[in-house]
């Protein structure tokens, strides 16, 4: 799978809307062997600290020329001390981890995403075909990461629960029209809320969906099962190993 | 200094292992989960996710919580049952070439032996590790490892089962970690391991409510090192059987600590679950101080008097 584990020099990091930052880093595995969905454990290398003393999974937002490129949000302190680093320092990184959303070769696909759901977007744009992508935010603000994607050929519709651009409401209002359309494959990021609403739409219609989970990990590599998520049937699956991409019907969503 | 050869194996109850660092239970999966980070032959040993009889669901999430130095895990011994790992992990993991050391956990006496003797007639498994002391479960694990008399009727019953080393990890969540030690001793054990997590709990102050679903769970990492180094160091001179110890090893100088406090062995944990390769980084470190120290040989690196263990080795070590 060309799973390592390197230390890795950061080749650019910087805000890109308040308290969130976009960081390239070189990674062996960037022009090929990572695929969209997939995620990495990262963490500034702090050598002989202990705290914070795990990686903080982030999926890879996009690869190319060498260079895998992560989005996201500042929640804590992990995440905080990889805002401060500079072109040139040192990231501990482990990966390409997970399983990737499916290939679907010439199916039409839409893809909602909420908020910071749109991180793994520029990837799968590069490597899949997704016709469309409906993204969801509370206001305006939270739009700004748009300004940095990268989404060749790709319509975004866009709801707001103010109503400050595009449809005023949520989201999944956008979804029916495609549903009713013929979509073959719904994907979708973001809040459980969201994602669960998805869900029960495509269950719905029969529509597959295929979800990004997320969940507090240790490893990130299937060694402590740490970030189990409730299966539909009983039991339970790990969002590193069996996800983060996983067919959204397997999963209990409460 | 001139390359100077470093004896590092030693030996656990009749039990060779070509270096003291083993992986931890519960922090490297069925170990093929490591493979694309860490050559397994570079350990002393694998020590593999607890397996009971039948396969184990867990508990529910959120089952993490990471602390000042340190992560919270209710995991709740979820495994695949002795069955599947016979059948679908073992044959992979023993074609690695790694030292198998195999966690068991049961509801009662008679479970632990029974998975011992299912275990029995698989080859290649080198020795158990008994899990007396999961603080994440009910009925099994820690309600055994805090009563001296429980943990040796355990003992007592695997021991029949199992003719290879017996290890019996211990909880650190007792008044007196060395009555337990000798209880199972005295009932059999080849060596002992210690200490499995400390009892622990994580407010949400946000959401007012407990981090983890199951309230509690065990605190593993750097945080919990001096407390780990402090009872390998009483049950060291309260045994004869070699002890190894576990406790928030992430550095050779972590696990060297345990080394001259007297274990024969050490276990890594939850630092693998940060850097999957810190165990050969940890062998290498070990070897590296060694050379340094001029101490030819791993088993006697333990400080003081030791009564009735290893004299030989620690006469090695006062001619350097």
């Amino acid at each position: 799978m060309g799973r390592t584990s390197v230390s890795a020099r950061v080749v650019e990091n910087r805000p890109i809307a308040p308290g969130i930052y976009r960081m390239g880093i070189e990674a062996p595995w960037a022009d090929g062997l990572v695929m969209p969905g997939q995620f990495c454990m990262l963490q500034a290398a702090c050598p002989g600290s202990s705290d914070p003393l795990l990686k903080r999974p982030l999926s890879v937002h996009d690869a190319e020329d060498g260079v895998a490129w992560f989005l996201y949000r500042v929640v804590g302190k992990g995440t905080g001390l990889l805002a401060r680093l500079v072109k040139g320092d040192m990231v501990a990184a482990v990966g390409p981890l997970g399983q990737p959303f499916p290939s679907l070769a010439g199916r039409r696909v839409v893809f909602v995403a909420g908020g910071m759901g749109v991180a793994p977007l520029p990837l799968l744009a590069r490597r899949r075909r997704v016709m469309k992508v409906l993204l969801g935010a509370r206001r305006e603000e939270e739009l700004a990461v748009l300004d940095v994607l990268d989404l060749p050929g790709i319509e975004v519709e866009i709801a707001t629960e103010d109503g400050s651009v595009g449809h005023k409401g949520l989201v999944t209002d956008l979804l029916p029209p495609f549903l009713e359309g013929g979509v073959e494959a719904v994907f979708t990021c973001g809040p459980m809320p969201m994602m669960r609403e998805v869900s029960r739409m495509c269950g719905a219609r029969g529509t597959a969906c295929w979800a990004s989970l997320e969940a507090a990990m240790a490893c990130g590599s299937g060694l402590c099962m740490g970030c189990a998520v409730r299966k539909a049937g009983g039991g339970y699956l790990h969002v590193c190993s069996d996800g983060p991409v996983v067919d959204a019907a397997v999963i209990a969503w409460g | 200094m001139g390359a100077m050869s470093v004896d590092m194996s030693v030996e656990l109850g009749g039990l060779k292992l070509s270096n003291p660092v083993l992986l931890a239970s519960g922090t490297c999966g069925y170990g093929l989960e490591l493979t694309p980070f860490l050559d397994l032959r570079r350990v002393g040993g694998v020590v593999v996710k607890g397996i009971s009889l039948e396969p184990r669901d867990g508990n529910p999430p959120p089952r993490l919580a990471e602390t000042p130095c340190g992560l919270l895990n209710s995991i709740g011994l979820e495994n695949v049952g002795a069955e599947r790992f016979l059948s679908s992990r073992l044959p992979q993991l023993l074609a690695t070439g790694a030292t198998v050391i195999v966690n068991i956990l049961g509801s009662s006496a008679e479970e632990y032996a029974a998975i011992a003797a299912r275990l029995r007639d698989a080859e290649g498994i080198s020795a158990l590790e008994v899990n007396i002391s999961c603080p994440n479960v009910k009925a099994g694990g820690v309600a055994f490892g805090q009563d001296p008399r429980a943990a040796a009727q355990v003992v007592e019953a695997v021991r029949k089962e199992w003719g290879r080393t017996l290890i019996v990890k211990l909880s650190p969540n007792v008044t007196d970690v060395t009555e337990i030690a000798r209880a199972v001793e005295a009932a059999g054990a080849d060596a002992v391991s210690l200490i499995n997590t400390l009892l622990g709990m994580a407010i949400d102050v946000e959401q007012r409510r407990p981090v983890l679903a199951n309230t509690f769970g065990g605190l593993s990492g750097p945080a919990i090192r001096p407390v780990a180094v402090r009872m390998v160091w009483q049950t060291v001179r309260a045994v004869k059987i070699p002890v190894i110890g576990i406790g928030g090893i992430a550095s050779a100088r972590d696990a060297l600590e345990f080394l001259l406090a007297g274990a024969s062995a050490v276990q890594v944990g939850t630092a693998t679950l940060a850097d999957p390769g810190a165990a050969a980084r940890i062998v290498e470190g070990i070897e590296e101080y060694m050379a340094r120290h001029s101490i030819t040989s791993v088993s006697g690196l333990a400080i003081g008097q030791v009564p009735g263990r290893r004299a030989g080795a620690r006469f090695v070590w006062r001619l350097q």
